[in-house]
């Protein structure tokens, strides 16, 4: 429908998260190749980036980590969208009761703190790559019922509804034809926003000790492994640092992007801006 | 504004908070349950190394543990209520005694981060939408972007390392003197504003180009008067809107700051407790945070009536 | 000396886009001066532009602005704001924001004092008293907020305010636009007795040639930026010149005399249609398409929205309902529609119980109904292209196209027949939406409402928000279909002139009752109700039209 422009703003990030995604396949070395005679080198041929305390290829470790880190936010993203989404289309939808359960345990869900649910889901269930995981997603699937049901409820009042109904037009017909086209675009803006907030969340469960666990390379484990030597080796602590924020900043950089092309009401922005 | 429209939720709010301290009440007891691990086994692996099975069964009918869920609930928010959730299993002392002595810390690293985030806000918000898209406006939104996507850890390590570890200006940890708060301050605001400063930015532009503006300005008002009374409090209103929310996320945000820096808060202390499997005090942090972020959301809620007058008065007389 | 006078005015986007194109007008001590253009004319820009209060994203050029002597123009900020509300004082068409929604209007009104006068309180106390009392309002009212006081009240309030301090020019921009006919009728009389009470003059914009006709002294005519037309208001009605002037003076439908079509030019040949349709409407001459009785709908918080109306529709007639914002004719037309369920009553369609009906029967007697929308933007998902939103009853249905168009079935082939039908280009099928004009839009509306050959289509406001020369093609349109096609409608408006242009017979709607109901034939019949007479007055005949 709309001529789609090349933006080279935008390509460059997507291209930035695939390459991140094929990660472990582009290290030069084992990422868990511990080798205590070349420990805490600077950069050099044979290590690009120098060697962490235990002699361990710190490039490879970055690349490694990526698919850890922003694999585990896509996959968790996606199960909130498939989870979330579905449910605010019903709620916003058919209204009633069902709405006002849904809308309840949304508001609940809304009134902790992200962070604070995930830390104590994940302390409590332990670290590890699936529990982090469920961590993520009992925080991040209300987001995207709320943007969803706002716009059902938003789009459900429009007048050119009313010809549908009039028609005959069936609720399956006038959800798949109206409403669907209607969410796509400001839950995309919502998702690629969420990527980097949920990998600076990843990052910062794994820093307080309750993410992935070493040795497997994740960058918040790595840049708090990197703390004790800081003073010695700070690369071990600023390059996990700087992928975490170029990433971030990428990510939300784009989400900033799809939110203008997806005119979303200013309330759902500013909701959007707080909540992801 | 009377009094009388103020009241008028109050019935709702009570009802509210009532219902959502069941439900946080309801929560951690839950969390407990259902979580993976034996609290009984983590309890006694304390002090001694080998424990026997009739130690365990002995322990839990001790605590009540075999007796059914609503009656160990019952018992649960009756300790509540009294302010009682046991001792923590750490320091053998009151769990609400714990808290109660790291949530000062906690408060005074929010106030704190809360007062600068407004200034800042009001500050780079303020300019951006004063000189809007100009080199300025573009800076703060790259203020923004990257505030908003740099690890707040991260940033406060290397602040430790610049501030402490090689200019010795700040201590790098604790909060034994005012100067120890600055450092996880600035840390904390510089991820919490950004939001902020472009739903301000935004606001004000969008508030300049009311139609009531002009209507002010066509009856030649001046211009100070038009912003500091009708621009300003328009905008203020999305402003406080979003506030309710995103101070959830200032609390979250103390927990890692805490930790980072070493401040004895109430998130160091619960991110402790969750290493340590210390459940009362996992289910006193859940509720104590729980109905702290009630109360904010209270307050939030009447600045809200205070500043939009059609919130409380719309309907109740209307012409 | 004139008070006003503004030389080569220009006003263009940041980006250079013209949107005024250097004109030339004055304003004479004492007079009444309308500016009259269609939306985007430029000219409620020039209005703004004469104190400077236009948007920061357009730009003000002119050769001069002089007011009572004093230069406009090369004024800084600072003494610019001593002549706003002072010298020249503006009322806008949005009431609704002439007064900030967080303060009392009392508030504001002390403020605008404050800002031009150093006295005490209680002087300014009495000063805004007497302003508000001299346009008949309680001065108690001011107590309140802008949003607890009714769109009448407000912009009365908004008129005394900015009249307190006897400015020598009061500009009003579309001022009655946003009010029912009432209100309006209440604050262009005000507005008239304060010029014969203070003698200033009045800047008046607007869209509407019969309050220009009422009114004003002298006219400017604008279109597109320029002004195409001036002189005094007799010889702009009387003798028009310019061939847009014509056509907006022949874009009103007449009372009292009978005309077929509206005489606006370009327009296209009659519609030609294949096949007339096969419906009962041929066989049974007469029989009512529908029919109700006592409607009655009451909303949650009280309101009878409707209370107690009957009805009936005739076969290939058109049934017009004239009624006010808040009247309770959209919700009638949403009750007939079954989109809305009644409290009480019942509902014919032809010999369906219409209210008893549910489930299949229900929807399937849904689909021999069809709705036309007031807002044209609203009508349609500006995601799909308009070929999809065109078919979409069709497709609903299971047709794949009207009896009455005889290009087989290929979908894109019926669809583009049908914007022919409606005078628009088959190119029209892949554009979005927002692409067409208001205008279009209502044409791609109405052959979307045809192509399921229903049994009868409410319109519901169809031109309101349509320019007066765009209202009349659509007028035309609408005739020329019931003509070719034999449809029935039910006409809704607020506007007298069109639902008596349109209609057989007429029915007059006020607070959900029907306060009157005849043929069109009757409606300057001594025994009109005395609202049906106020109306007629309002919608009273310009002087070029009374034969």
């Amino acid at each position: 429908m709309t001529k789609l422009k090349i933006d080279w703003g935008v390509a460059a990030v997507l291209l930035l998260l695939g390459v991140l995604m094929i990660g472990p396949l582009l290290a030069p070395q084992d990422p868990e190749l511990v080798d205590l005679a070349v420990r805490l080198q600077g950069p050099s041929s044979a290590h690009l980036l120098g060697t962490d305390n235990l002699g361990r290829d710190i490039l490879s470790r970055v690349l490694t980590g990526a698919q850890v880190t922003v694999g585990l936010s896509l996959l968790a993203l996606s199960l909130a969208i498939l989870i979330g989404v579905p449910l605010g289309l019903v709620s916003g939808w058919i209204g009633g009761r069902f709405d006002w359960v849904i809308m309840r345990i949304v508001d609940t869900f809304i009134a902790l703190p992200d962070y604070i649910v995930a830390i104590v889901l994940s302390g409590l269930l332990g670290p590890g790559f699936v529990n982090m995981l469920i961590a993520i997603l009992a925080v991040k699937w209300v987001g995207y019922t709320r943007l969803v049901r706002s716009l059902v409820l938003q789009e459900k009042t429009r007048d050119y509804l009313m010809i549908s109904k009039l028609a005959g037009g069936s609720n399956s017909r006038i959800l798949r034809q109206h409403m669907v086209p209607h969410i796509v675009g400001p839950t995309l803006a919502l998702a690629t926003m969420d990527i980097g907030k949920v990998i600076l969340l990843v990052a910062s469960l794994s820093f307080i000790g309750m993410g992935v666990q070493p040795p497997s390379p994740e960058w918040g484990a790595m840049l708090n492994d990197g703390r004790a030597y800081f003073a010695q080796a700070p690369e071990l602590m600023v390059i996990p640092g700087l992928a975490i924020f170029i990433v971030v900043a990428s990510a939300s950089w784009l989400g900033d992007q799809l939110m203008k092309r997806f005119t979303i009401s200013p309330e759902d922005e500013r909701m959007t801006s707080v909540l992801a | 504004m009377r009094p009388a429209t103020w009241l008028v939720p109050l019935g709702k709010w009570v009802a509210q908070g009532i219902g959502f301290f069941f439900v946080l009440t309801i929560i951690s007891f839950l969390i407990v349950q259902l979580a993976p691990g034996d609290a009984v086994l983590s309890m006694l692996r304390i002090d001694t190394v080998a424990v026997t099975q009739d130690e365990i069964e002995a322990l839990r009918n001790e605590l009540g543990l075999n007796d059914p869920a609503w009656q160990q609930y019952v018992r649960f928010l009756g300790g509540v209520l009294q302010g009682d959730f046991g001792a923590s299993l750490m320091t053998g002392k009151s769990v609400m005694g714990e808290l109660s002595k790291a949530f000062p810390y906690t408060l005074m690293l929010a106030g704190a981060t809360m007062a600068v985030v407004i200034v800042i806000t009001f500050v780079l918000g303020g300019l951006a939408a004063r000189f809007r898209g100009s080199l300025v406006d573009k800076g703060v939104a790259a203020f923004c972007t990257a505030g908003a996507a740099v690890p707040t850890f991260w940033l406060g390590l290397l602040l430790i390392d610049l501030f402490a570890v090689r200019l010795h200006i700040l201590p790098s940890s604790g909060m034994a003197t005012a100067a120890g708060l600055v450092l996880p301050t600035v840390a904390l605001a510089i991820a919490i504003a950004p939001p902020y400063i472009k739903i301000l930015r935004n606001s004000l532009i969008e508030a300049s180009g009311r139609e009531f503006v002009r209507a002010a300005r066509a009856r030649g008002v001046t211009e100070s008067v038009i912003f500091g009374k009708h621009t300003l409090r328009d905008s203020l209103i999305p402003l406080v809107t979003i506030l309710g929310v995103s101070l959830g996320s200032l609390l979250g945000g103390t927990v890692i700051v805490e930790v980072t820096f070493g401040i004895p808060g109430v998130g160091k202390l619960a991110v402790e407790a969750l290493a340590r499997r210390d459940y009362g005090v996992i289910q006193a942090f859940i509720i104590v945070v729980g109905m702290a972020i009630f109360v904010i959301n209270l307050l939030v809620d009447l600045s809200y009536r205070a500043l939009d007058p059609s919130i409380s008065l719309k309907g109740a007389e209307r012409a | 000396m004139s008070l006003l006078e503004v030389r080569n005015l220009r006003i263009s986007t940041r980006r250079g886009l013209p949107l005024v194109k250097g004109i030339d007008f004055t304003v004479e001590q004492g007079e009444w001066f309308a500016l009259i253009g269609e939306s985007g004319s430029g000219k409620s820009i020039t209005a703004n532009s004469i104190t400077d209060l236009l948007n920061a994203s357009l730009t003000r050029q002119a050769d001069a602005i002089s007011f009572d002597g004093a230069d406009l123009l090369g004024r800084g900020r600072q003494p610019l704001r001593k002549v706003r509300g002072e010298q020249i004082a503006y009322v806008f068409q949005d009431y609704q924001s002439a007064f900030t929604p967080y303060y009392t209007v009392s508030n504001q009104m002390h403020e605008m004092l404050k800002a031009h006068r150093s006295m005490s309180a209680d002087k300014r106390r009495a000063m805004i008293e007497a302003g508000v009392e001299a346009v008949g309002l309680d001065p108690r009212l001011i107590k309140r907020y802008p949003f607890q006081v009714s769109g009448g009240q407000l912009q009365r309030l908004a008129l005394a305010s900015a009249v307190l301090l006897k400015p020598k020019l009061l500009i009003a921009d579309e001022p009655t636009t946003a009010l029912d006919s009432w209100s309006a009728s209440v604050v262009l009389d005000e507005l008239a007795s304060i010029r014969a009470a203070t003698g200033c003059s009045i800047l008046f914009i607007t869209h509407d040639l019969r309050i220009m006709n009422r009114y004003a002294d002298r006219v400017a005519i604008m279109q597109k930026g320029e002004i195409v037309e001036r002189g005094s208001k007799d010889q702009v009605v009387l003798r028009p010149q310019h061939p847009y002037t014509r056509d907006l003076l022949a874009s009103t439908p007449p009372l009292r005399s009978d005309v077929q079509r509206l005489p606006v030019q370009g327009e296209s040949a009659r519609i030609q249609v294949k096949a007339r349709p096969q419906t009962p409407t041929d066989t049974v001459a007469d029989e009512p398409v529908l029919r109700a009785q006592d409607l009655v709908k009451v909303y949650g918080n009280g309101t009878r929205a409707v209370d107690g109306v009957s009805l009936m529709l005739p076969a290939g007639s058109c049934l017009g309902l004239v009624g006010e914002s808040g009247s309770g004719k959209s919700t009638l037309a949403r009750c007939l529609l079954s989109l809305e369920r009644i409290d009480s009553g019942d509902i014919w369609l032809r010999d369906q119980h219409l209210n008893q009906l549910s489930g299949l029967a229900l929807r399937s007697a849904r689909q021999q109904m069809q709705l036309v929308l007031q807002n044209p933007n609203a009508s349609f998902n500006e995601r799909l292209p308009i070929r999809a939103s065109l078919m979409e009853p069709l497709e609903c249905i299971g047709r794949s196209s009207p009896g009455f168009l005889s290009v087989g079935d290929d979908p894109r082939k019926v669809a583009a027949a049908l914007l022919d039908l409606v005078q628009l280009p088959a190119e029209y099928l892949d554009k979005l939406p927002n692409h067409l004009s208001g205008g279009e839009k209502q044409r791609v509306s109405i052959a979307r409402a045809i192509s399921t050959e229903p049994s009868f289509i409410v319109l519901d406001e169809p031109t309101a928000s349509l320019d007066v020369s765009t209202q009349a093609r659509v007028l035309n349109l609408l005739k020329d279909l019931q003509d070719a096609l034999g449809l029935s409608y039910l006409f809704i408006s607020h506007d007298l002139s069109s639902v008596h242009f349109i209609s057989q017979h007429l029915i007059v709607m006020k607070d959900g009752i029907v306060v009157d109901d005849f043929d069109r034939t009757e409606l300057f019949d001594s025994d009109r109700h005395a609202y049906t007479k106020q109306l007629i007055d309002l919608f009273e005949d310009l002087p070029s039209q009374v034969a």
